[in-house]
């Protein structure tokens, strides 16, 4: 029988336990027989135990895991300290897994000065680093594009501008998550593992994410990225702050994005893009707040809202102010 | 046959009128009712903070502040007739701030080299610059004074901080400097990155 996880479907088709057992066999890496492949399930689902098996990303107990908005504050604390135990075994860190709630009555709004904006990327870089982001297959939420004066069109954008900035004739335009309100990566998700919270940040259940990629061709602001292959990040790049819908280590396969950096964001604190921004480009705050600056902003300020047309309404805005 | 046909305008009878209010907040409340199913979702109570905002302080001129540490025999003893300047700061053409129409003690005090002084001849420390700054910059001190403007770090419902101009800005240089950007994104492996100019790339394949 082949190694290969792409194999899983093919080949004659037999009765459903058989998949069952060539499944389990292949999510574990080593052979069994098929009554031990049951035998392991019924074990795992009764004792809900971690079967962790050495070299394996995926174990039994994170394939019996229910969707997050199921588990109890058992479930949670079970899950938080496998996942915990896990980056220990793997890179040596400690990292503690919290699960910040959204705040209430609080609807967070992002805005960007593209008048400020001069693209040197290190909002990309400071996201990177809080968000536990792998060089290798890179994966960045962020994404800046060197526009050129005088239009909206993205076709003549490009994100793989280099030398010195900012150039002349040019308008640099960082992109991300758009944390929409009308959002239709939500919609396009065929298993729910992507929903919106009540601040409005949309999230992943990395766990339940089946990796079809369907919201990632839904996106129309290319918000979301896929693990083509578990992350590897060196240990002294992981940040050991972690919250278990946004920055903890994700598995291979599944779909992840920006969230406003929740594990900050839902503790008052302002996000990693914004503190890492030389030029100031980027406000943070409460919509729901009269007062806030995110507020002063939209009442007093040019705005603009990248492809409004789609009626996506987002919570990320694009503003002018020199 | 004669039909009664509402004329456009006519007012519906007070008990037409509570028919159709019942009927539209039922369906109003139906409504709310599906769309707050997605949302059952926990949360917690938001204390709101009282939001306040500081200066961070500046240590950008510790190595060199106090000024009368070299310019200690020029005080209250300076010539404050405008020239061109010859020594040190000229060296390193490090001054370019409202083209040609600035000179030193427009912003530093004759008599206070420590200090800075406004057009009203009073003095501000360094560390107030945007009191200065904002005598000629009114709207960008506005903006700066109501968050929308500058770089503020910390907590959005809590304590922030916020900079001073001259934590950005060179006073002397005001204009931001170019900079080198961190790298660009990894393309998908054995592709290179796309064209540029988009336009050129259509043109040539049209050629």
């Amino acid at each position: 029988m082949s190694d290969n996880p792409c194999d899983g479907g093919r080949g004659a088709p037999g009765a459903p336990e058989d998949r069952a057992e060539k499944l389990v066999q292949l999510r574990l890496g080593k052979k069994t027989s098929r009554r031990g492949a049951l035998k392991l399930a019924a074990a795992g689902a009764a004792a809900g135990a971690a079967v962790a098996t050495a070299g394996c990303d995926v174990t039994l107990a994170d394939m019996l895991q229910s969707h997050y908005t199921k588990l109890s504050d058992e479930d949670k604390k079970e899950i938080f300290a496998r996942l915990e135990q896990r980056t220990y075994q793997q890179s040596g860190v400690k990292v503690k897994i919290g699960d910040p709630k959204a705040l209430q009555g609080v609807g967070f709004a992002y805005l960007l000065n593209l008048s400020a904006c001069n693209g040197n990327r290190r909002c990309v870089e400071a996201c990177a680093r809080e968000n536990n982001l792998p060089n290798d297959p890179e994966i960045r939420y962020i994404r800046v594009l060197e526009m050129e004066a005088g239009t909206f069109d993205l076709e003549r954008g490009t994100a793989y501008f280099s030398g010195l900035v900012p150039k002349r004739g040019k308008y640099y335009m960082p992109v991300q998550c758009h944390q929409c309100d009308n959002p239709p990566c939500v919609r396009a998700c065929p298993c729910q593992a992507t929903w919106k919270q009540p601040d409005g940040i949309v999230v992943v259940d990395y766990n339940w994410c089946i990796g079809c990629r369907y919201c990632q061709v839904a996106c129309p602001y290319h918000g979301r990225r896929f693990n083509f292959a578990p992350p590897a990040i060196e240990p002294d790049r992981i940040n050991p702050v972690q919250a278990y819908l946004s920055n903890r280590i994700r598995p291979g396969g599944v779909v992840e994005k920006c969230t406003y950096c929740l594990q900050r964001s839902r503790k008052g604190r302002l996000p990693a893009c914004l503190e890492a921004c030389p030029t100031g480009a980027r406000k943070f705050g409460d919509l729901n707040d009269p007062d806030s600056d995110v507020r002063k902003i939209i009442e007093t300020k040019r705005v603009y809202i990248l492809k409004e047309e789609l009626g996506t309404i987002p919570r990320f805005y694009y503003f002018f102010s020199a | 046959m004669t039909r009664h046909r509402r004329r456009i305008g006519q007012v519906d009878s007070p008990l037409m009128m509570l028919v159709r209010l019942v009927m539209v907040g039922g369906l109003l409340a139906l409504g709310v009712a599906c769309g707050s199913s997605t949302k059952n979702e926990p949360t917690v109570e938001h204390k709101k903070k009282k939001r306040t905002i500081e200066l961070e302080r500046s240590t950008a001129f510790q190595p060199t502040f106090p000024c009368t540490q070299c310019h200690e025999h020029k005080a209250g003893n300076v010539n404050p007739k405008p020239r061109k300047l010859a020594k040190y700061h000229a060296a390193k053409n490090s001054f370019d701030h409202g083209k040609g129409r600035r000179w030193c003690f427009d912003c530093h005090a004759k008599d206070d080299l420590n200090k800075l002084v406004l057009s009203d001849g009073s003095k501000v420390g360094f560390g107030q610059s945007h009191e200065l700054c904002g005598t000629c910059h009114g709207e960008k001190f506005r903006d700066w004074n109501a968050g929308v403007h500058g770089l503020n770090t910390g907590y959005w419902n809590g304590k922030m901080l916020r900079r001073s101009c001259t934590l950005c800005h060179d006073p002397h240089l005001p204009a931001f400097a170019t900079m080198i950007p961190e790298d660009p994104p990894a393309t998908v492996r054995g592709t290179e990155p796309p064209s540029t100019n988009h336009n050129q790339a259509a043109k040539k394949s049209h050629e």
